[in-house]
């Protein structure tokens, strides 16, 4: 039997219906038999990068509305917010400014309620880290803020350190711990802390080593390092965009 | 008409229940005015509010329509309720279309006291509506759901459209809303002029805080944002005058349907005196004032974090938010918390509610960060003080400081402020000609008593069906 072949017709009947604005509404559409196949194709194959201009300001919202972010999409949005809010059309700029706000009440909230926990147990070495964590992540959505950014990373190094002094200092705590330094432009810091554990053969160690070989403006070492890494074969999405820039991996 | 001109203003959450701008504005208003009646026809969520005003002595009627008090009403004749729903049918048509309709004939048909509400879900071809909306909406979700959604976006339309409005000889509406769908009843059936006044966008102030919430999703929320637009358009479409406080406001009512030749700029004007005769001294330090009250709209926060960055570069620089702190008390705690984060305890004070005279005498620049305004007159009573100032670019700022890039700044920049009030502190000679002008501009266009008085001669031109001399 021939297959039937999906038929786009349901656009230019469906002006008046019911249009779905995701591909889980249309999913359910599909369920309760109100609509048909093509809805859901087309919303659940439909990518359009959430910083192609111009904006999808309502994908941009349900994007914000999800509780479980990574820090990379809310930089993302971070960076889209300010764009907007440079618009003259006050709506469009307020939208943008509501945005940014609700991004750092989120992270003050996460950070008071660290806190507050942290009060009850001061020696909590996981919430010290992601205490650190939270204000490193502030200090990334902040960047552009000089001032602020500064505050951030070193809210964050104080809590580091704190980890150190309680010598419950891991790998995780580590990576954190020379990322800010690099942050704070601590180059030489960065890369004794980098010298002196013993995580020989783990490509993130090894790969921060040459980023901070990079800002240290050692050029050839950078280039030893990425030729290094390229003997691992489970390396991570930012790792192989930068092996691809500096040997062709 | 009766010897004395009798002015009923339609209001919705503010005078005189809440303090607040608008209120503040409603007041003085009355207070101007002496040779006007006022008849207050307010709506309230429930009864027997606390009066946060004494009324003035020309206030001689006060109604108030209580939105959470129904009475049970239909009407026996089936001819009569079917006339109605065919009415409301088409309406709701050419709101499919997204064109305004007359509600003329609806209104006639509906006599005062009669709520709608009862006869929608009884009589068939409401019923049908309700159902065929559902469909066509929203046909994945349980209809209950829809239902509610439905009954808590009408039930207020069908308070208003039930009630009768006191008498007047004109009717003025202090925002679109259920108050101007009230000053549009009250003009179908009374037969006077409207005029309507909007601080800010009403349609536009409840999107927001439709969109911050999350107890309203997907189609409930277009629902309530397509109500809220077509109650402004309608008020829009059925006033005699339509006045906002500036020119970017009244550019958007156009767009949204506001005939341009009734549309009109009345800016809010403050006391001349009380602050141009506020005596400058020059204090150790330099001074950065914001007066505001501390909620996140005016974004306090963007004000610290430029307080930290200015504290760097100006070390003698000291801040002052003047204003109370009690409205949000989980956002007061965020930003001192914030103030103690930056280590800015020293440096940065929370005034609580203060007389600000004594402020304006020795600040050096007066900030103004908020993320919405509409016109703020904190910035015209710091010129008028001459203090001069760096703001974020919304609603009127940016007319107020003369388009001047040099002072203004996208909302949440706190490094573009921090470079305003650099500005500011690198220039005190060009200041001295800027803050010269910007004194005079306020004395001679915001002042209060002209504002008011430009009223008076409103009413009495739309009464007298003569129109209004701009």
């Amino acid at each position: 039997m021939k297959e039937k072949s999906l038929d786009f017709e349901y656009f230019k009947r469906a002006r008046e219906g019911f249009r779905p604005r995701t591909a889980a509404a249309a999913l359910k559409g599909i369920h309760e038999r109100k609509l048909p196949i093509e809805a859901f194709v087309y919303l659940g194959t439909s990518v359009k990068p959430l910083n192609e201009k111009p904006y999808d300001l309502e994908e941009i919202e349900r994007v914000l509305a999800k509780r479980d972010i990574t820090v990379d999409t809310y930089i993302l949005l971070n960076r889209i917010f300010e764009d907007l809010i440079k618009s003259f059309d006050q709506e469009i700029a307020l939208f943008a400014a509501e945005g940014m706000n609700a991004i750092e009440d989120r992270y003050n909230k996460r950070i008071e309620r660290l806190k507050d926990e942290l009060g009850k147990n001061p020696t909590n070495a996981e919430n010290l880290y992601q205490l650190a964590l939270a204000y490193y992540e502030s200090a990334l959505l902040n960047s552009d803020k000089e001032a602020i950014e500064s505050f951030y990373l070193r809210e964050a190094f104080s809590y580091v350190k704190e980890i150190v002094r309680l010598k419950k200092f891991g790998r995780r705590e580590l990576l954190l711990f020379v990322n800010i330094l690099i942050a704070l432009k601590m180059y030489d810091q960065a890369f004794k802390v980098l010298d002196s554990v013993k995580l020989e053969g783990d490509p993130e160690i090894i790969f921060l080593k040459a980023k901070v070989e990079f800002y240290r403006k050692n050029l050839s070492e950078v280039f030893q390092y990425c030729v290094e890494l390229t003997q691992y074969e489970s390396l991570s999405e930012e790792i192989r965009r930068v092996l691809t820039f500096w040997v062709g991996y | 008409m009766s010897e004395r001109l009798r002015v009923c203003l339609i209001l919705e959450g503010s005078y005189p229940f809440i303090t607040g701008g608008v209120s503040s504005w409603v007041h003085q208003l009355i207070q101007r005015l002496p040779e006007v009646d006022f008849v207050l026809y307010t709506i309230s969520p429930k009864k027997d509010q606390t009066l946060s005003y004494e009324l003035p002595e020309n206030v001689v009627e006060h109604v108030d329509l209580v939105l959470s008090e129904r009475k049970k009403s239909s009407y026996k004749s089936l001819y009569r309720k079917k006339k109605i729903f065919k009415e409301i049918v088409e309406m709701h048509k050419l709101f499919m279309l997204n064109t305004v309709p007359s509600i003329d004939n609806l209104i006639n048909m509906m006599e005062p006291g009669y709520y709608l509400y009862y006869d929608s879900v009884k009589q068939r071809e409401g019923w049908n509506l309700i159902v065929e909306n559902n469909v066509k909406n929203n046909p994945i979700y349980p209809f209950s759901d829809y239902f509610w959604a439905w009954k808590s976006t009408h039930d207020m339309i069908f308070s208003v459209m039930g009630f009768e409005a006191p008498d007047a000889d004109v009717y003025h509406a202090i925002s679109t809303g259920y108050a101007g769908l009230a000053g549009v009843v009250a003009k179908i059936r009374k037969g006077k002029p409207l005029i309507l006044t909007e601080h800010g966008l009403y349609h536009k102030e409840r999107e927001i805080e439709i969109r911050r919430t999350n107890l309203i999703r997907g189609y409930q929320r277009d629902m309530w944002i397509k109500i809220y637009n077509m109650l402004s358009k309608l008020t829009y479409k059925y006033s005699d005058l339509i006045i906002s406080l500036f020119e970017y406001n009244r550019e958007k009512q156009i767009e949204l349907g506001a005939p341009e030749e009734k549309t009109l700029v009345i800016p809010n004007g403050i006391d001349i005196e009380r602050f141009a005769s506020i005596k400058r001294e020059k204090r150790e330090g330099f001074h950065v004032g914001l007066v505001g009250r501390v909620v996140p709209i005016k974004d306090i926060k963007t004000f610290i974090s430029t307080a930290k960055i200015i504290s760097k570069e100006i070390p003698e620089s000291q801040f002052y938010c003047i204003g109370p702190t009690d409205e949000d008390p989980g956002y007061f705690e965020d930003c001192k918390l914030l103030v103690k984060s930056f280590h800015l305890e020293n440096k940065f004070h929370f005034t609580g509610k203060q007389d600000v005279r004594k402020y304006y005498s020795f600040l050096d620049v007066l900030m103004l960060t908020s993320i919405r305004e509409a016109q703020p007159l904190v910035l015209l009573e710091g010129f008028c003080s001459g203090v001069p100032a760096v703001a974020t670019r919304v609603g009127n700022v940016p007319e107020l400081l003369d388009y001047d890039d040099n002072f203004l700044a996208p909302s949440k920049d706190p490094v573009k402020l921090a470079a305003g009030v650099k500005y500011i502190y690198d220039n005190p000679e060009t200041m001295q000609g800027i803050v010269a002008r910007n004194r005079e501009k306020v004395i001679r266009f915001y002042d209060r008593e002209k504002v008011y008085r430009k009223y008076g001669d409103i009413y009495q031109g739309v009464a007298r069906g003569e129109g209004w001399l701009e």
